[in-house]
């Protein structure tokens, strides 16, 4: 039977960064094996709401937190939670594609081995998941060269499928092509798109186009605050706030 | 889970070595700085400070070190000046005349290895100049040495201020019209915070360096007279005070050291302070 | 060098009306000589290094011409008023003390370097500290040495390791009870380079992306982990030359090894012998060196071997940290 219960869920959620009031009081719900995109003006707190899912944005040194994000229903920020438990079931896709300081075999099996997964079938662990993003027909004779010798786009892939090994339920992707050129873009928003049946994913983007192609949700925010959420169908096609109608129709933001 | 259990044990483990690393290094500091004050309080006197040794003073006898405060000073501020002769021109030149050449990569990394060079080994440099004109070891001869080893700190301190003011700034300056050595004249005054700060950075390695100095500028019981005669130095005091037999003159260089300690003390607050005023002055 | 850009436009603005055409010739004038006269300053100042080491191998050339340099270097016969100069104790006695030095202080300072750059918890109060431990002049080190580690090496260290390992191997047997010797000199040279390596590898560590740590902690990497399997990994080649950066520095310390070393002659066994590296060789003797043939010429060559091993040292290191931290 289909779980239909949000997968996350956020309750009166308050970020501050000493004292800049980052993100106001949100609650909202992030459906399960879905692609909600996260869209709003630069600075209006995008990025913080993204990285409060998977706690990374704890990495501040004076920030403050307040409320709760649940996932299926437990509160990740409870103290008794190991975070690092947490961040191999919610994963995440930088904007800039990061490729760690080793080989390509070495980023894929990187998470899998810090937790101790896969060990004894690693090779295939790692084919399968450079297959599942498309990069292995590219790699697979140069498996044990740096990763940086690789080109953006498909350093962009190859953190794909590094967040991936670990098996996580939800990827959280933040601009995650904006530092790409228009044709990698393109083959990382396929990508995305075709894993929205096995994880839940939650975009953050600048770009309306993209997220009018990819958004099964919507999670609209200005300033800090959430002024808007609902199906895509809805909010892009009949948006209830006049806020979202201006963003949406490029008069603000 | 046990293997999370062992990551997390692995990860308190390797905090507890660092913070015992660094409560080490602070521990030798406390214990240096202590055993300094210690030894030396007793034996410090107003009558070191403001008497040159008489007759017999390493023996145990009157006297105290002020040729060597005396000397020390007139060799660090002349090894100061003559750094910031060579060093701010050259400094200069890099932020105006040539930034962004090869040029200017390669002063960098010279002063750099220029930084790196035992003192010895200026004060051996020193001697073969000295050697070359048929000088004998005196005050110039140390200022020469010792504002070797007093340029790279005062010419790279210097850059990494200079390196603070934002690129807009330069720009707009030259788009007025400016010529570079006009250019040169505002970066300064925008920095002059932080001229002081390499000035007295490298002043304080100035006083306390003894291998150049050993070679070049001799030593004397006698305040400095001359550019030509030999001076004498606070570190070379201590040295020549722990050398001797006696308790009591071993005591001395205890206070001597102190004396030494307390100098440097203040001129590195001196930079600190200045280093946090240059924060206020530069244009961000 | 590039020609200087004088818009007459500006001048207009600033005083409205046309510039004078003599004011022009005489800014530019001045421009020019002090950019030549600075330029040459400059010249002189990145050629310096070179400079002092002709000068030195200039007063080192009577012996270097007429000893072979294999018989400088490896013979262990020190008697200046023979006319024998083999090095190879000198040479011994810095490597050792220096390698002793380098043991003790690498694995503290870069514990304490990954603390203040990954943790940073305490950083405003331990920061200032190293750069105190790092202004204090090497004869207050020496004083201290003297005043300090040897007692505390000749009253406790030395007789209970030679009780103990000693008795399995020689390097730890006291064949020199004065205290005075490696072990001393080891650690009051540990102390010395131990904020230098800090502070290179500290900065080094930050060069390194913020977005790789948040790559490796999203992965579910505690920070320890990232801290060791990315940071690390990526600072390497830095952390290495911070370490030569020490290295170089530790060999080339004069007066404060001096205090402590014990200055005798020999190739050391244990870490409790007296050793006498090679800057304590050149200023010990630098009073008697213009008395006695070819002594002059001899400290002068080991001052330019100190000089060109500093050197390669320094230009190594410097290179790779300027690409890592100031290039890329």
């Amino acid at each position: 039977m289909q779980n239909l219960s949000p997968h996350l869920s956020i309750r009166q959620l308050n970020i501050w960064y000493g004292d800049q009031h980052a993100l106001q009081d949100i609650t909202a719900d992030i459906p399960r094996h879905q692609i909600t995109a996260i869209v709003g003006p630069s600075g209006c707190g995008k990025t913080t709401l993204l990285k409060s899912l998977n706690r990374l944005v704890e990495l501040n040194s004076n920030v403050h937190i307040t409320g709760q994000v649940l996932l299926d229903g437990v509160n990740i920020y409870s103290p008794d939670v190991d975070v690092t438990e947490i961040r191999t079931r919610i994963g995440m896709l930088a904007q800039r594609p990061y490729p760690l300081p080793m080989s390509i075999y070495d980023n894929v099996a990187y998470g899998p081995r810090i937790h101790g997964m896969g060990t004894g079938q690693m090779d295939e662990l790692v084919r399968s998941h450079l297959q599942a993003v498309g990069l292995w027909d590219e790699v697979k004779d140069r498996l044990r060269a740096p990763a940086t010798g690789l080109s953006v786009g498909q350093q962009q892939r190859l953190c794909l499928a590094r967040a991936l090994a670990v098996e996580p339920e939800v990827l959280l992707c933040d601009e995650s092509t904006s530092a790409l050129d228009p044709i990698s873009a393109r083959g990382i928003e396929d990508l995305l798109s075709a894993l929205r049946h096995s994880y839940t994913l939650v975009l953050v983007t600048h770009d309306l186009a993209q997220a009018r192609r990819l958004a099964d949700h919507v999670i609209f925010l200005w300033m800090g605050k959430l002024v808007e959420q609902g199906p895509a169908s809805r909010v892009f096609e009949n948006p209830a706030e006049e806020l979202t109608q201006a963003y949406l129709a490029r008069e603000i933001g | 889970m046990g293997r999370r259990r062992q990551r997390h044990i692995e990860e308190t483990l390797l905090k507890g070595l660092m913070r015992a690393s660094l409560f080490v290094a602070a521990g030798v500091l406390g214990l240096i700085i202590v055993t300094i004050i210690w030894k030396g309080i007793g034996a410090l006197s107003w009558s070191m400070l403001t008497q040159t040794p008489q007759g017999g003073y390493y023996l145990g006898r009157e006297g105290g070190i002020l040729n060597a405060i005396t000397g020390s000073l007139c060799l660090g501020i002349g090894a100061t000046l003559l750094a910031l002769i060579i060093g701010l021109p050259l400094v200069l030149y890099l932020h105006t005349y040539s930034e962004r050449s090869r040029l200017a990569h390669l002063v960098r990394l010279a002063l750099d290895v220029l930084w790196g060079i035992p003192s010895i080994v200026y004060g051996a440099f020193g001697f073969t100049l000295m050697l070359a004109v048929g000088a004998r070891a005196s005050l110039l001869g140390g200022i020469i040495a010792l504002s070797l080893v007093e340029l790279p700190v005062l010419a790279r301190t210097l850059d990494e201020v200079l390196r603070m003011i934002p690129h807009d700034l330069t720009e707009s300056a030259y788009a007025l019209g400016i010529t570079r050595l006009e250019l040169a004249g505002i970066l300064i005054r925008q920095t002059l915070p932080g001229l002081f700060t390499a000035i007295l950075l490298a002043f304080g390695r100035g006083i306390g360096d003894t291998a150049s100095v050993l070679f070049t500028a001799g030593y004397t019981d006698n305040m400095p007279q001359a550019l030509s005669r030999p001076v004498a130095s606070l570190p070379l005091a201590i040295f020549f005070q722990l050398g001797t037999p006696f308790p009591e003159v071993q005591a001395r260089a205890y206070a001597s050291a102190l004396v030494l300690v307390i100098l440097v003390l203040i001129i590195s607050l001196l930079a600190r302070l200045s280093m946090r005023m240059l924060g206020k002055y530069v244009v961000q | 060098m590039e020609s200087v850009q004088q818009p007459i436009i500006s001048q207009a603005i600033t005083t409205g009306k046309p510039a004078r055409p003599q004011l022009q010739e005489w800014r530019r004038l001045k421009d020019k000589l002090a950019g030549q006269s600075m330029g040459l300053i400059t010249l002189v100042t990145s050629a310096l290094a070179i400079l002092i080491a002709t000068a030195l191998l200039i007063r080192a050339w009577p012996i270097l011409s007429t000893s072979a340099l294999a018989s400088l270097i490896f013979s262990d016969a020190w008697h200046p008023t023979r006319g024998e100069f083999g090095f190879w104790p000198f040479i011994v006695g810095s490597i050792d003390v220096t390698l002793l030095a380098m043991i003790i202080a690498v694995p503290l300072s870069l514990l304490s370097a990954i603390y203040l750059a990954e943790y940073a918890q305490g950083r405003a109060i331990f920061k200032p500290l190293i750069d105190l431990l790092a202004s204090i002049p090497s004869v207050v080190y020496g004083l201290w040495g003297v005043l300090f580690v040897v007692p505390f090496i000749r009253d406790y260290v030395g007789p209970w390791l030679d009780r103990s390992l000693g008795q399995l191997t020689p390097l730890f047997a006291t064949y020199n009870p004065t205290g005075y010797g490696l072990l001393s000199g080891g650690i009051v040279l540990a102390i010395m380079v131990f904020p230098l390596i800090v502070s290179v590898t500290e900065e080094v560590l930050r060069s390194v992306p913020q977005g790789m740590r948040e790559a490796s902690l999203a992965l579910g990497a505690t920070q320890w982990e990232t801290t060791k399997f990315v940071v690390l990994r990526k600072a390497l080649p830095g952390i290495i030359a911070a370490v030569v950066l020490g290295l170089s520095r530790a060999f080339g310390e004069t007066l404060a090894v001096l205090m402590v070393v014990g200055n005798v002659a020999q190739v050391p066994r244990s870490i409790f012998d007296a050793a006498y590296p090679l800057p304590a060789l050149i200023a010990n003797n630098y009073g008697e060196m213009m008395s006695i043939p070819l002594y002059e010429a001899a400290l002068m060559a080991a001052a330019l071997l100190l000089l060109v091993v500093v050197l390669l040292f320094n230009i190594g290191a410097r290179l790779v940290l300027v690409r890592l931290i100031r290039g890329e």
